[in-house]
């Protein structure tokens, strides 16, 4: 995981300092967990949400 | 007047009392600002007091009752400002070092809106850093502490407004709502507070955590209050393009007390689901009290309830660190390294997780324009544990400890992804003390309902919510 968070980083324009690594691949780890179910999830049919719409 | 007086009043009495001449604003705002000077040193509930300003403002407010001028609904009562909201001429941090010396040169719409209608304001309050957190743990303006247990945190990220709401320092706050951010403090401080629908109330100028997700909210001690801070600060703005052109009701006209025939939605699994015993309790009470009052519970189903975490995350990460990006890349070392992380983590998200989230969350709104046809309101718990200490970064949840914000936002990031109005008020305390509540979600634009079904129930239950700080 860390080669490819280095990776996207680089391709963001960001390089990691060596002393943030750890923190950053631990968010990031934590914030894949969480979206996992949603890379999962069904949603053919839906369209995006509206920015601006509430309804 | 005393500390015991101005407990004893809410911003709808107090307000009555200054049009009818019988307490003025000088006198009022006096001895807010004397409380404020007495008790924030320790419980952090500003970063900014006005007292110069609220004075000024207050013996406008004076001459105005004197002249008898247009009196507003806020006429001469103190408020406070969660420092997120541009105030003209007063540095409006966002709870960020970065921006400690921002002075907007203009009000938030919102701002001038509650001073249109005459309001004093008394300060800016304390925040969690960035609006992206849910604890105002701050690492750079102290930490907003809970007026009933000062160990404990006041909630986030408008911790500040709850607890200067909680603490009568102000009869009322603007706080902001992009993941629970009003409904968290609320519920930690025994206070009422109100997400509104996404649209209802203006963005313009008030700091961005994530634009598609944001909501202005009026935070206060009762509903009344509420509901009062509501009718103010919504409506139209034509330069703001999240705002909506539909009609502001007369908020309080909706307060009848008459919940007959009222069908509340229950969604079993998920939000009633890992609640410590002293939240399921009160909720169950809560309940029986809707019956009481002549409301129908119904078990409804919100399945896309799961996918609620990740979807948030990864419409929030992006949208902030779009806001944060050119301060980051050259002072980055001046954010709590609770935040920095995660607003950085927001440009490694890839464009298309970000449209999924989107298309996932059209299947949320969906899914909740559904059930509420069949009920009219739905109602869960705000958070699922008690009022977190301020030493503990994690808590038990069911069987498991899980990070304080894991916790926290559980059960109130679905209504800000649906971006319908929701409610958090009191139902309860813990066997130590400490505040609970429960969250009234309703249709989008139809606050009304959301605050009839909290007002009948906070008169029914009665719960004295007065600190003895």
């Amino acid at each position: 995981m860390k080669e490819m968070v280095k990776k996207l980083a680089e391709a963001s324009g960001w390089s990691i300092p060596e002393d943030r690594m750890t923190e950053i691949l631990s968010i990031y780890k934590a914030t894949a967990d969480d979206t996992r179910p949603v890379r999962e999830a069904d949603v053919s049919g839906a369209v995006p949400a509206n920015l601006f719409e509430s309804e | 007047m005393t500390d015991q007086d101005l407990k004893k009043l809410t911003l709808g009495s107090a307000a009555v009392l200054i049009r009818k001449k019988e307490i003025k604003p000088t006198e009022l705002t006096e001895a807010v600002l004397h409380r404020i000077g007495r008790l924030n040193d320790h419980m952090r509930a500003f970063i900014t007091v006005m007292a110069d300003r609220a004075m000024d403002q207050a013996r406008v407010a004076e001459s105005g009752l004197v002249r008898n001028t247009n009196v507003g609904v806020l006429h001469g009562v103190p408020m406070s400002l969660k420092d997120l909201f541009d105030t003209n001429g007063v540095r409006t941090t966002a709870g960020a070092k970065v921006f400690t010396d921002r002075i907007p040169t203009e009000d938030a719409t919102v701002v001038r809106k509650v001073q249109d209608a005459g309001a004093v304001i008394v300060g800016k309050a304390n925040l969690h850093e960035a609006a992206f957190g849910v604890t105002t743990i701050n690492p750079h303006f102290g930490t907003a502490r809970n007026p009933w247990n000062p160990d404990h945190i006041s909630g986030g990220s408008s911790g500040g407004s709850a607890a200067a709401v909680a603490l009568s320092l102000g009869f009322g706050s603007l706080g902001s709502d992009t993941g629970g951010s009003i409904r968290i403090p609320a519920s930690i401080c025994g206070v009422v507070g109100l997400k509104p629908t996404y649209g209802r109330c203006s963005l313009r100028g008030v700091v961005p955590l994530s634009w598609s997700m944001d909501h202005p909210c009026p935070i206060a001690r009762t509903v009344e209050d509420v509901a009062i801070l509501l009718e103010a600060m919504s409506g139209h703005d034509p330069l703001d393009p999240s705002s909506r052109d539909t009609p502001v009701p007369h908020y309080l006209e909706a307060l009848t007390g008459n919940l007959r025939g009222l069908r509340i939605g229950i969604p079993t699994t998920y939000f009633f689901e890992s609640l410590e015993p002293e939240v399921e309790s009160a909720l169950k009470d809560a309940l029986k009290a809707f019956q009481k009052l002549g409301a129908t519970i119904h078990e409804v189903q919100l399945k896309t309830s799961t996918l609620q975490r990740g979807i948030w995350s990864q419409i929030a990460c992006p949208e902030a660190y779009s806001f944060h990006e050119r301060y980051l890349e050259t002072q980055g070392e001046q954010y709590g390294a609770d935040v920095r992380g995660r607003i950085e983590v927001g440009r490694l998200l890839l464009s298309i997780d970000y449209v999924r989230a989107q298309r996932a969350r059209t299947l949320m709104k969906e899914e909740m324009k559904q059930v509420l046809k069949s009920v009219d309101v739905i109602v869960t718990p705000t958070i699922p544990v008690p009022p977190p200490r301020i030493d503990a970064p994690t808590i038990q949840q069911g069987n498991v400890r899980v990070p304080v914000g894991v916790a926290l936002t559980r059960f109130t990031r679905h209504f800000n992804l649906t971006g319908q109005p929701c409610i958090s008020v009191p139902c309860g305390f813990t066997q130590d003390g400490l505040p609970l509540g429960m969250q009234i979600a309703g249709r989008p634009f139809d606050e009304a309902t959301v605050l009839r079904a909290a007002h009948a129930y906070e008169q029914e239950a009665q719960w004295n919510c007065t600190v003895e700080m």
